[in-house]
């Protein structure tokens, strides 16, 4: 495949360059996130390098770099010449419990080259005969689902022998007409967070200061299994209705962090802010769709107070759901960050602080309703499971993520050392785990 | 209002929310299968409230509603009359 034009970065793609600026005195030294599959039986190195050179015909975006166009400013990312591979590391652990560490090392650590945006590591636990391939993505470049695409597509590539090969990104223009329809959802959502501003800063975890910018970033996973997860998604349907599995596990997400507030003390004219990433693709090319940032926004907001009883506070989030579908919101916030592409990142992450009422929001949130990939093997090993290890940018420090992998449900909080204690974080999972 | 009407104009709407042409539905088929996600389905109800003045959100559907296209017509129809 030759990439011939250059990409446009949409507004989301803006918005996850900013989080990367803010991520940049981390370890990782910027924004990324894990898919890591679990597979049976123990990789060969030669498989590994064979599957790492399959990507040979996407180095030209793998290793692409952001820049401006000279004369209306719009940023582009230009695609590189390159035929570097991405980085690849092979390594054996001796126990499961080692390999949650082992991730956390991977993502805490930089990619080898500044315009590198996709790393391997394939952790393999001999005694078990197990494998856990990591996957590294740049936010700047993929998304949950565009990471979950690729999978997909190297696979595909595996049981043909060939090479992995994509569809041209398909966004060459620099979206600098129709200012209308851009200023009238700027106009929209600026008048959203005015109106959560005037109950003041949303309750953090990680308070006032911004002592987590060099913290690394801890994870732990829960994980359920086919018939538990089954049991929760009809209990779902019988409470909230048919499709309503994303507003009622962000309630039982709220419901967890609302009961960690009240551990930690709260006022009473307290909020949570969850802000919830929701997938924008259309189904008919959505497959396609592998490289940038296809998502928005629904920031959900409920009174710390209000969080004590878990089947009122399920209603509020269907309710909640439904009014930002009808209001088309999630796509007010992706037109509005159009208009802010022609700031410099430093500007924009502080600007978007003061929209955000000074913070991202007490916890992010995404829910993975069924993975893109939805194989039962991965370069010919049976998938045990697959799930989503994001890092957390140092506000708002912790985040909740689901993902759903032929039925099976897992739960992953990334959070910054420090902004959770253990026993903090035992005690999220002891609530979800009641809950659900 | 008659089945085939109904299911012609669902059928428009499941295209739109799910980004794919009309013809692409298959009417004997469920939401989910005809690529229809949780937000789709949120903005299909919308779209079903204003064409057909049938609040469906409210109205207790089960997944044997859901089942195709069509027993969602017919839903439609029943709550209409």
């Amino acid at each position: 495949m030759i990439f011939t034009h250059k990409y446009y970065l949409n507004g989301m793609d803006w918005v996850n360059s900013a989080l990367h600026h803010q991520c940049r005195k981390t370890p990782a030294g910027g924004n990324s996130f894990l898919i890591a599959l679990e597979l049976q039986g123990v990789v060969e190195v030669r498989d590994a390098e064979k599957m790492v050179k399959s990507l040979q015909a996407l180095s030209p975006m793998l290793n692409s770099s952001r820049t401006r166009q000279w004369f209306h400013l719009a940023p582009y990312w230009k695609f590189s010449k390159s035929s570097s591979l991405p980085e690849f590391s092979y390594i054996s652990a001796t126990s499961e419990t080692e390999l949650i560490e082992h991730c956390e090392a991977f993502i805490n650590r930089p990619f080898r080259i500044k315009n590198e945006h996709l790393a391997i590591h394939f952790i393999v636990t001999v005694t078990d005969a197990k494998t856990l391939v990591c996957f590294k993505f740049d936010h700047r470049l993929f998304d949950g689902r565009g990471g979950e695409i690729l999978l997909n597509k190297i696979n595909a590539a595996w049981e043909v022998d060939g090479l992995v090969e994509c569809l041209e990104p398909d966004c060459c223009s620099p979206q600098l007409t129709d200012w209308s329809p851009k200023f009238d959802s700027g106009k929209k959502v600026n008048r959203w967070f005015r109106d959560l501003k005037q109950y003041g800063r949303p309750y953090t975890f990680t308070g006032d200061n911004n002592k987590y910018d060099t913290a690394s970033n801890k994870f732990r996973l829960l994980s359920f299994s086919a018939t538990e997860s089954s049991a929760i998604f009809q209990h779902a349907e019988q409470r909230l209705g048919p499709y309503m599995n994303t507003p009622y596990l962000a309630a039982a997400v709220c419901y967890a962090l609302g009961q960690l507030c009240k551990e930690r003390g709260y006022s009473d004219d307290e909020r949570i802010l969850l802000p919830m990433t929701v997938d924008l693709r259309d189904s008919r090319i959505g497959n396609e769709v592998l490289f940038f940032n296809q998502w928005s926004l629904a920031p959900f907001v409920i009174p710390i107070a209000e969080t004590a009883d878990f089947e009122p506070l399920a209603d509020e989030f269907k309710r909640q759901f439904i009014d930002f579908s009808r209001s088309g919101f999630m796509q007010d916030i992706r037109n509005a960050n159009l208009l802010t592409r022609i700031m410099p990142l430093p500007i924009f992450s502080r600007m978007s602080e003061e929209i955000f009422a000074g913070t991202a929001g007490s916890c992010s949130y995404a829910f993975i309703p069924e993975s893109s990939f939805k194989s039962a093997t991965f370069i010919g090993r049976p998938v045990n499971g697959l799930f989503h290890l994001p890092l957390m940018p140092p506000e708002p420090g912790v985040g909740i993520f689901m993902t759903t992998y032929r039925g099976q449900l897992t739960v992953t909080i990334s959070y910054r050392d420090g902004v959770l204690k253990n026993r903090e974080v035992d005690f999220l999972v002891t609530q979800l785990k009641e809950l659900l | 209002m008659n089945i085939d009407n109904v299911s012609s104009r669902l059928r428009e709407e499941i295209a739109l929310v799910a980004g794919i042409v009309g013809d692409e539905v298959n009417i004997e088929l469920s939401l989910t299968d005809n690529g229809v996600n949780s937000l789709g389905f949120v903005e299909l109800m919308l779209a079903i409230e204003q064409q057909f003045g049938v609040k469906l959100m409210d109205s207790g559907l089960n997944r044997e509603d859901l089942a195709s296209v069509t027993a969602l017509a017919e839903k439609i129809i029943q709550l209409a009359e």
